[in-house]
């Protein structure tokens, strides 16, 4: 994975290698961020509706659990299509 | 902006985030920052080679663009990419999951949702980015 990304960044000067490094690191960071705050966010929404312990319930355990679980390979297989997408039609914008 | 990583077992967000399954998910965006270096290198940095891995000697940058200017426009590239892919995703879900999660697998409806969810929000991006690109006066 850092090997295939780090190979299109041959070719420029070492100094502009680093920079996009470090530009790709951080965009990747800020992302993951990101999706653990909406993925948190979602799971809560569709599976927590009553309020009348402090502590989850088993049912809604479970149902978060599916929920991430879910939701990762939905974002796995989503990622395969769009790579595809990108690769078919570079000129699409 | 520095982050601290907590050596400790249930530190930081960023630290948790690095675990597991957080790093597959981290893998996404190299598909779309792939992609985007391959196709962006040779009409930004005037490389040769699009498509391949292997690159000669790096040839100067196209007159009119400073350095700077072309690093920056490689930058918000890449974040309008991520965004879209976000989006993507985010939208699909709502779209195509059963909300009740009966199970912790996809089941083989909603992977064909899911993927023609996808081509359809794809065409649908290329769609409006043709309508806002005739609209724009030339520049």
């Amino acid at each position: 994975m850092d090997a295939s990304m780090m190979a299109g960044l041959e070719g420029l000067g070492a100094e502009d290698q680093a920079k996009m490094a470090s530009m790709i690191d951080q965009l990747q960071l800020r992302d993951s961020l990101r999706m653990y705050n909406s993925l948190v966010e979602r799971c809560f929404v569709d599976c927590v509706d009553s309020f009348t312990r402090k502590t989850l319930q088993k049912q809604e355990e479970t149902c978060v659990m599916r929920c991430a679980e879910k939701f990762l390979k939905h974002t796995m297989r989503v990622g395969a299509r769009f790579g595809e997408l990108n690769q078919n039609a570079p000129t699409q914008d | 902006m520095t982050w601290h990583l907590n050596p400790s077992s249930g530190g930081s967000a960023v630290e948790r985030t690095k675990e597991r399954s957080f790093v597959r998910i981290a893998s996404l965006s190299d598909i779309v920052i792939h992609f985007f270096l391959l196709r962006k290198k040779v009409r930004i940095f005037g490389s040769s080679n699009s498509s391949t891995a292997k690159m000669s000697a790096p040839s100067p940058i196209p007159a009119g663009i400073t350095k700077d200017q072309a690093f920056n426009m490689a930058q918000t590239e890449m974040e309008y990419r991520v965004e879209l892919f976000n989006k993507l995703a985010q939208t699909c879900f709502s779209k195509c999951v059963d909300k009740r999660y009966k199970e912790s697998d996809l089941n083989m409806g909603e992977n064909s949702c899911i993927d023609r969810c996808v081509s359809k929000y794809w065409q649908v991006n290329g769609m409006v980015g043709q309508l806002l690109s005739v609209g724009k006066p030339p520049q």
